[in-house]
């Protein structure tokens, strides 16, 4: 009987004749074509090429490119202006990321407990966030201005030592961070908003009942359960800090990072070797370091997440 | 239903999009010639090329010209994105000063040969500066050069009925010009220095005032810490340190703080009066006089955002033919009165310097007077050497470096690349 | 019922009026540089440095000069074309993939969306080049197609899509199934309507990020034609010509005020979905 059966089904499988479950794989594979084409295309390629680059002496505007093996590699670690950008992009992640999770997550603890108008108050905190990058830039410029800015004015009125913001290399990394906590603000608040809405008013309701006061209540219960918004919070605030580019661009005093690469960030830096000095080789290899860098800090990150949400 | 009928709208007007967009591109093709012309967009350049274009094309009917411009700071990233594209420009408007890094690195080609020729005849000796290996590479749209720019009346109230003849006289009217007030802030700046516009640009002719020199006679060893260039590099720092008729980023420009009447002086590249012609605020009474003399004379130095032609240009024969006569035009009187007029600047026929409505104008007459001098500097990467100056600057005066040290570090920087440079410069 | 008798303790009231007051504050720091862009944009040429709220002498000149002399209606229109088309082509794809990735089981399924979500980490400067030569071989620089080229689809909206598409029941699908409903049916009647508050977000953010990416195309777009906003905007001031604070200050204020509006009226879906996206982070 069984010779008689197997003949059959062979001639099933080679006519294509595919079972319920094959069949919804083949339209799986139809639906993912396409942006799967897309993906390589678009990104694998070019990440696959750039890195070629990387081991290229590749001057964008000459007709030649020739390869190089490591030096790229070997240029970037001893030039300064690699070293700054690693320095101000860590010092900019380090800074903006736990000011900006603290200050957020205040503002939304307020606008979770106040009870009237709340929508008008919530909608001001967020207005940066739906304007452009661009425009927000040149409004801080202008207010910084080391002479005529109104910041000045108002460390005049206040009797305090004029500082130069954007001019100074101690003080223009600050003034930039400032700008890009000011305009995320009400993004993060709202995510914590949205997460502290979640939160069931019960348990605090018990707790109160129980005697504790609101530090306990926000100790124990809303840190615990808002667990997850805080991952994603400082997970979202760590990319953006990493990758800014529109600000340092727009508001550094030359557009590349000055004065003396005091806010010159990583992509600024890849974006000035790349299209200013035109050393694409070496700007390919400092962004194959970067991308190495990235990596690691969110798989270091993710270690942590999970770690946590198990909890 | 109204969702799909929505989605159905988008990919439809996607589709739309991308159509229209290739039919345009397709439309482009036809029976003329296409010279893709890119320029600097500043101040009224746009406008002068525009009009240079628009003569080119009264002659040459057959040649449609795409005109691009933009911001200084995005020059460099066009440029660079375009070339291994292997599109771009056809002609393009360069800073003298990066010509022998562009030409070293097969950008830019040298002129065809008649224009070549037309360059030996006729004009300011400034053209050599873009003389590289035995050929010429631009066509200069006009002549820059530094002269003093001051306020008649402002120098007149601080005692200076004359404008200061010597480099000593300018420190003490410009200290005597400057107000401050009651919490010792400038208000009006003496002589507000701009290092990264203009101030670093006449610190050259400054150096060889005071007897010193940028670069040795060969281009190859930078100079800056040696002799009169190191006084020059310590007059200049006094005066935001010392003199205080200076503070950093006191307004947007130095040209800028003198129109709007809030500086008494400033040294200015002739492009500076037509701007002023247009811009000054309208009690600001200026003059022009020659730039002032130190130790070892009266130094003035040369500068201008040539034309040159890109190796994309020369390879197709009909765009080849359409840029050498659009850079003939350049070079004619026609060409070079336009831009001029346009902008306020000089001419850089010679021929042209004798008109009356150059020659008779006072404002443009202490120009002339230095014309002789316009030579421009070498530069092996302009974009690089000005870094490590602004550098430099900034390191003393935002940081916290030592002046002479500064110096040392910069002129370290700007001999490195230099001798990354020449080390493939005779091949 | 509790917390309506705690508040009219006096401690409460106190502290109700203390956020209130932290809250104005901080919201007086979120408003002012827009009250400030938009007295600069209303001074008169030469009078920008006054420090005064209130523009004396009142001047329209710099929206006028940037209406007549600039293209920023034409900015306008490009923006508008290249986020939509975008937002589109994002929001279906990202869909139906994210579909595909929550419903279907098939060789391959988990390498293939890591490696998707890996794309967000690949830094932009270092596809810029690669990108270039090929939207210029395709004749594509300076044109919608060009700018459009690298956004067509996002790792972000996929991700946001297979999240929330994951937790609707298979059975609904089986049942679709039974009833003779096809594979492409599925998605476009059943997963679809139901994913829509994703959908929304998809939407707007995507909208959100094209409307003021930036860095792209400041390198492919030439002519000012075919300017962007954000690509317009950051060149009406260089450095070189030195600042007009009016005209920056007015581009900047038309620029950002119709978003403004625009985003008051989906203020609840942006709330929405930010829930969505905190609770599936």
């Amino acid at each position: 009987m069984a010779t008689t059966v197997t003949p059959p089904k062979k001639r099933q499988f080679f006519s294509f004749r595919l079972s319920l479950a094959q069949k919804r794989m083949v339209w799986a594979y139809i639906f993912v074509a396409i942006p799967l084409a897309y993906f390589l295309l678009v990104n694998f390629s070019a990440m696959f090429s750039s890195f070629l680059f990387s081991f290229e002496d590749y001057v964008t505007i000459r007709a030649s490119r020739t390869f190089i093996g490591l030096e790229n590699y070997q240029r970037v670690f001893e030039m300064k202006p690699f070293l700054d950008a690693l320095r101000n992009t860590f010092v900019l992640a380090a800074v903006r990321v736990p000011l900006l999770t603290v200050l957020s997550l205040g503002v939304a603890l307020m606008l979770h407990n106040i009870r009237r108008a709340k929508g008008a108050f919530r909608m001001l905190y967020f207005i940066p966030f739906v304007t452009s990058g661009v425009a927000i830039a040149w409004v801080f410029k202008f207010m910084f201005l080391p002479n005529f800015g109104l910041f000045t004015h108002l460390f005049d009125l206040l009797g305090m030592k004029r500082v130069f913001f954007l001019g100074d290399p101690k003080t223009a990394l600050g003034s930039i961070i400032s700008v890009t906590i000011w305009a995320g603000l009400g993004y993060y608040a709202l995510i914590f908003l949205a997460g502290l809405e979640e939160i069931p008013q019960v348990f605090y309701e018990a707790a109160r009942v129980d005697g504790a006061n609101s530090w306990q209540c926000f100790r124990h219960i809303t840190i615990p359960l808002l667990n997850r918004t805080l991952v994603l919070v400082i997970l979202l605030a760590m990319i953006s800090s990493l990758q800014s580019f529109t600000f340092v661009r727009m508001m550094s005093k030359d557009g590349f990072g000055g004065p003396l690469n005091s806010t010159i960030t990583m992509p600024l830096l890849i974006y000035k070797e790349a299209f200013f000095s035109m050393q694409m080789g070496r700007a390919s290899a400092i962004a194959v370091i970067f991308f190495i860098i990235v990596l690691i800090i969110t798989v270091i990150q993710r270690k942590l997440v999970s770690r946590e949400v198990d909890y | 239903m109204k969702k799909s009928r929505f989605f159905i709208f988008m990919m439809i007007m996607a589709l739309l999009i991308s159509a229209i967009g290739s039919g345009l591109a397709a439309a482009q093709g036809g029976e003329t010639v296409t010279l893709e012309i890119w320029q600097h967009e500043s101040g009224g350049k746009i406008q002068a090329i525009a009009r240079v274009i628009e003569g080119f094309q009264e002659l040459y009917p057959n040649v449609e010209v795409i005109q691009s411009s933009f911001p200084y700071e995005e020059y460099q990233t066009k440029i660079a994105a375009a070339v291994p594209a292997g599109t771009g420009p056809d002609v393009v408007m360069i800073y003298f000063g990066w010509a022998p890094f562009w030409m070293q690195s097969g950008f830019i080609a040298p002129l065809p040969e008649v224009v070549q020729t037309e360059l030996e005849n006729e004009f300011a000796p400034f053209v050599q500066a873009t003389f590289l290996q035995g050929n010429h590479y631009s066509v200069p749209t006009s002549i820059r050069n530094f002269a003093l720019v001051y306020n008649v009346d402002y120098l007149a109230e601080s005692g200076w009925d004359e404008p200061p003849a010597t480099w000593d006289e300018f420190v003490q009217a410009a200290k005597d010009c400057t107000q401050y007030d009651d919490n010792g802030n400038i208000t009006r700046a003496g002589y507000y220095l701009e290092w990264g516009s203009d101030g670093w640009n006449w610190w050259r002719p400054l150096m060889q005032a005071f007897g010193g020199q940028a670069f040795s006679d060969d281009n190859r060893t930078t100079l800056w810490d040696q002799g009169g260039a190191v006084d020059a590099w310590n007059y200049m720092l006094d005066f935001p340190l010392v003199h205080h008729t200076s503070v950093e980023g006191f307004y947007e420009g130095e040209l800028e703080a003198f129109a709007a009447g809030l500086s008494c002086m400033t040294p200015q590249l002739t492009f500076g009066i037509g701007f002023l012609r247009d811009n000054a605020a309208p009690d600001v009474n200026w003059a022009v006089a020659v730039m002032p003399e130190g130790p070892a004379g009266r130094f003035t130095t040369g500068s201008s955002w040539p034309m040159a032609l890109t190796t994309k240009g020369t390879q197709d024969p009909a765009v080849l033919e359409a840029a050498t006569n659009f850079l003939m035009y350049m070079a004619s009187a026609e060409g070079q009165e336009i831009y001029a007029d346009v902008t306020g600047e000089l001419p850089s026929r010679l021929d042209m310097i004798e008109w009356e409505k150059y020659a008779d104008d006072p404002a443009l007459a202490p120009f002339i007077e230095q014309l002789e001098q316009t030579d421009g500097a070498f530069w092996a990467d302009e974009l690089a050497e000005r870094q490590c100056a602004l550098d430099m600057w900034d390191a003393v005066v935002v940081g916290d470096m030592d002046r002479i040290e500064a110096l040392e570090m910069g002129t370290a920087c700007d001999q490195a690349i230099r001798d990354a440079f020449f080390a493939n410069w005779e091949e | 019922m509790r917390n309506e008798a705690r508040a009219v303790q006096p401690g409460a009231v106190f502290r109700q009026g203390l956020q209130y007051l932290l809250l104005g504050f901080g919201g007086l720091i979120m408003l002012f540089p827009y009250l400030w862009m938009i007295s600069t944009s209303l001074k008169a040429r030469g009078t920008w440095y006054n420090i005064s709220l209130l523009p004396d002498p009142l001047s329209l000149e710099h929206y006028e000069l940037l209406l007549s002399t600039s293209l920023l209606p034409r900015w306008y229109l490009n923006t508008l074309i290249i986020a939509i088309t975008a937002t589109a082509s994002v929001a279906f794809f990202s869909a139906l993939t994210g579909f595909v990735f929550a419903k279907y089981r098939f060789p391959g399924r988990e390498i293939l969306f890591v490696a998707i979500l890996s794309t967000i980490m690949i830094p932009t400067e270092m596809l810029i080049i690669p990108w270039y030569v090929g939207i210029a071989q395709l004749g594509w620089i300076d044109s919608f197609q060009g700018i459009l080229m690298p956004g067509m689809l996002t790792a972000f909206g996929i991700f946001v899509m297979r999240q929330f598409m994951a937790n609707i029941p298979n059975e609904l699908l089986d049942a679709g199934r039974i009833d003779g409903v096809s594979e492409f049916g599925l998605f476009w009647r059943i997963c679809l309507p139901l994913a829509k508050p994703a959908l929304a977000v998809v939407i707007i953010f995507t909208f959100l990020g094209q409307w003021n990416d930036f860095l792209w195309p400041l390198i492919v777009v030439n002519s000012d034609n075919m300017q962007t906003l954000q690509v317009g905007l950051s060149r009406m001031s260089s450095l070189e010509t030195g600042a007009d604070w009016g005209g920056t200050m007015s581009g900047a204020a038309l620029a950002s005020i119709p978003m403004l509006i625009i985003f008051l009226f989906f203020q609840r879906q942006i709330v929405q979905g930010l829930t969505l996206t905190g609770l599936k982070g």
